[in-house]
């Protein structure tokens, strides 16, 4: 029996320690890379011809082709190069892709042959502080003809992606759910080199041809650093693309693709109606200047990892929960003393933590471990995010973790779930890790159930909701696995802008109400824990995070507007062959 | 008191000044007449012209203000001024002002660029009276504010909200002074500077994402807070 099996990697992305490759490094293993590979056949369409392409601020490329296979370019009428190139064509579109020998640089043309016009993809390695990280420069231009006159139109950058989601299978077979949230990034979910657990974002160019054809690009920065790029056509649902970058291996991967596509929906997007996105304004930021400079955002940047030492001493300095007010809670539930006076008993299965709780006050509550004798005091939070559920986290004092709780009580159900947070996991010290309990509450007036619990659910996957936090802070969560989440920050025009993902787990509580949490993993550590009202579009949480200036709980509060959908659920069911 | 208004109160339309603690507050009032009036000129020039009247000292104000020379704002004060602003009072100009403008101002004030707007507003009901004895004047200047304040926090969404130029959150605010002037030795000085809001023009940007209550009121008094009021005041919270 022949089984086929994906091909799960030992390490998702933001766990591969990626080799700082050299630029000496770079310059060897490109050295050999003639032309890019590609399954299916090059097209001819500009063999023998030459083209000079024009840019706006940057090169003059003149082009001759001498083959399908060959081509010499020349630079601001500089000497000729010779190089390898494929060619593959989309409609009126012949996307071109090869590197210069000789140089850690490179060309992806997408030369529009009906209009005369071109969009240059100038790219290179070697041009940030990680060598192997593709950097890009885009030009916009056209084809000078022989008398003719320029053409005052050009390709443009173009909102008219955003919010839309394909999944794309190449001619190598490799499958991919790709989500066009933002302006300035997109997700990637990569079905089948990865398995599809969790969504991973790159910076992203969106470039509109005409009304039908578009270019998409991203580069995986924080990751390997692989540039991907394609046109695609809305209508025919077809791509050709081109692929450049080294894999988790350090192997350069420089192909050359064609691809079949699948609308998965439409999310909306909230710039003014007369925006179309042809320039990307940065508010208070300098618009990028220097060549190939573009927003990225670099979590491990901003958020270097602490070591253990560093860990205990930030705790031991300061560990507060529920302390200064939060802008994530500017827009929080009213906190609940329903508690008040109560004591009960959480119990949750599988070997998991038995807990006795006196709940002094609505800020103030006794715990202890069942079967130990001391009661530790700590102060909690609760909200009610539905009625009969009450919604309460602390942090365990005295934990060695320094572990954390977030606790559902469902009242009228007697069940209970947690989710159990503490600082640590292999990769980083401050690095929060979960794990999700299932359970029931014991108290005098509640029988609880012998098999019902809430549990894990994939309803929530393809939504996207947008959060206001407070003034100002607003975000969009694309629920994009059934384990990650993404978030994505607008810009000043409300258009998305910066979007990262993270690990996240989902749990039904009752219809339209969700436990959700996620991790900010390899990031900033946090684990943030919400529950999701769909009825009335709020939510109440709690953030969990451990920085250089110590370990902190704190709420969370947000109000929801409903951006859509995409219809991506049914992508990651188990395979069957 | 006896007191006589200033006929051309249409000049008070000209620039009007305003400051929001923790915030960044760049003004504007309606003022076509005075573009041959460059505020940038006026921030070079001393104390002495600015003294001529009341409304060239608030337009001084104003001045300084928007180009961030705390030092020199401090100058149009009388020793014994004070301001109310923002919950707060700041009395003394060589002790609350200055913790206010120097201390605070530039302490929470990020170095980022603020563009002035200038607008076309109708902003009315401007006063100045003078008392008898010419010695002392009220005044009141309505004004456009356009605010500032700086996103702070240690939050990963704000870090990511920063790294795209999103440091701050703006707003248009509609605020009147209500200010009192003391001339001493020839020169007007400010007596008492008071600043309320008087709401938000969402009219004008409308996708601003801030409001005039952005920016929580002073409660902590100096020394508690090293660069907190004097007094709290709500009138002007």
């Amino acid at each position: 029996m022949s089984v086929p099996k994906i091909n799960y990697p030992k390490e998702q992305m933001h766990r591969i320690r990626y080799t700082k490759l050299t630029p000496q490094q770079i310059a060897e293993k490109l050295a050999g890379a003639a032309s890019p590979q590609c399954v299916t056949a090059y097209s001819d369409a500009l063999s023998g011809k030459s083209l000079r392409i024009v840019t706006d601020n940057g090169p003059s490329l003149s082009y001759d082709f001498k083959s399908k296979s060959k081509l010499s370019l020349a630079v601001d009428g500089g000497s000729a190069a010779h190089a390898g190139y494929g060619a593959l064509s989309l409609q009126q579109l012949v996307l071109i892709s090869h590197l210069v020998p000789g140089t850690q640089t490179g060309y992806h043309l997408i030369v529009d042959l009906e209009r005369h016009l071109a969009t240059v993809f100038e790219v290179w390695f070697s041009g940030y502080t990680d060598n192997r990280e593709v950097q890009r420069q885009i030009y916009f231009g056209y084809l000078k003809t022989q008398g003719g006159e320029p053409p005052q139109a050009r390709h443009a950058l173009t909102n008219r992606l955003e919010g839309k989601a394909y999944h794309w299978r190449q001619d190598n077979g490799i499958e991919t759910l790709e989500l066009y949230p933002s302006v300035l990034y997109s997700n990637f979910i990569e079905l089948t080199r990865l398995g599809g657990e969790l969504s991973f974002c790159g910076p992203s160019d969106y470039v509109k041809i005409d009304d039908d054809l578009y270019v998409y690009s991203r580069v995986e920065c924080e990751f390997s650093g692989t540039m991907t790029l394609y046109a695609l056509d809305l209508n025919a649902l077809k791509q050709v693309g081109v692929r450049l970058g080294f894999d988790a291996a350090d192997a350069l991967e420089y192909y050359m693709f064609s691809g079949t596509g699948m609308p998965l929906g439409q999310i909306a997007s909230f710039e003014p109606f007369d925006d179309h996105g042809e320039k990307i304004v940065l508010g208070n930021r300098p618009q990028p200047a220097k060549k190939g400079e573009r927003p990225v955002y670099r979590p491990l940047l901003t958020n270097p990892a602490m070591t253990h030492e560093e860990v205990e001493t930030a705790v031991a300095k300061h560990s507060v929960a529920f302390g200064a007010p939060s802008p994530m809670a500017g827009n929080r539930l009213p906190s609940s003393s329903y508690l008040a006076g109560k004591a009960l008993t959480v119990r949750y299965d599988d070997g998991g933590p038995v807990l006795e709780y006196r709940f002094d006050s609505g800020q103030q509550l006794h715990w202890r471990a069942a079967g130990t004798a001391e009661w530790r005091e700590e102060t909690y939070e609760a909200w009610e995010p539905a009625p009969g559920v009450v919604f309460f986290g602390h942090l365990l004092g005295g934990s060695p973790r320094h572990d954390g709780v977030a606790i559902v009580l469902d009242f009228e159900n007697a069940l209970s779930s947690c989710v159990q947070g503490w600082l640590g996991t292999p990769y980083m010290a401050n690095e929060a890790a979960r794990k999700t309990w299932f359970g029931i509450i014991e108290m005098p007036g509640l029988t609880a159930p012998q098999y019902r619990r809430h549990r894990f659910t994939d309803e929530l996957v393809g939504r996207a909701l947008t959060w206001n936090y407070s003034q100002g802070l607003t975000s969009m969560h694309v629920y994009t696995t059934p384990y990650s989440f993404s978030w994505i920050i607008f810009l000043p025009s409300d258009a998305g802008g910066l979007e990262w993902s993270g690990p996240a787990q989902y749990v039904k509580l009752r219809d339209d109400l969700y436990l959700f949490n996620w991790l900010e993993e390899a990031c900033n550590g946090t684990l943030g824990i919400l529950v999701i009202n769909l009825r009335t579009m709020h939510d109440c949480g709690i953030g969990y995070h451990c920085g250089k200036n110590g370990l902190s709980m704190s709420a969370i509060g947000a109000q929801a507007r409903n951006a859509g959908s995409f219809d991506i659920r049914r992508f990651y069911g188990p395979k069957q062959a | 008191m006896k007191t006589r208004s200033i006929p051309s109160r249409r000049a008070f339309l000209y620039r009007a000044g305003a400051s929001l603690t923790g915030s960044l507050a760049v003004v504007a009032g309606s003022a076509a007449a005075e573009s041959a009036d460059p505020l940038a000129a006026q921030a070079r020039t001393g104390a002495s012209e600015e003294a001529h009247s009341p409304r060239t000292l608030h337009r001084a104000y104003a001045n300084y203000l928007n180009a961030g020379t705390f030092d020199l704002l401090l100058n149009l004060f009388s020793s014994d001024a004070e301001v109310r602003l923002h919950g707060g009072v700041f009395a003394g100009r060589d002790e609350g002002i200055r913790r206010l403008y120097v201390g605070h101002s530039r302490q929470t004030l990020r170095p980022e660029p603020v563009h002035e707007l200038l607008l076309e507003h109708p902003l009315r009901d401007h006063a100045l009276v003078l008392a008898t004895d010419a010695a002392t004047a009220a005044a009141r200047f309505h004004c456009l504010v356009r605010s500032r304040a700086a996103l702070v926090q240690d939050l990963p969404l704000l870090e990511m909200a920063r790294q795209q130029g999103q440091s701050s959150v703006e707003w248009w605010e509609a605020g009147c002074f209500e200010n009192t002037y003391v001339l001493t030795a020839g020169r007007w000085q400010i007596a008492e500077l008071r600043y309320r809001t008087l709401g938000n023009c969402e009219a004008l940007v409308p996708h601003a994402r801030g409001k005039p209550d952005f920016v929580p009121g002073f409660s902590m008094l100096y020394p508690r807070d090293p660069f907190g009021p004097d007094r709290l005041d709500r009138q002007s919270a």
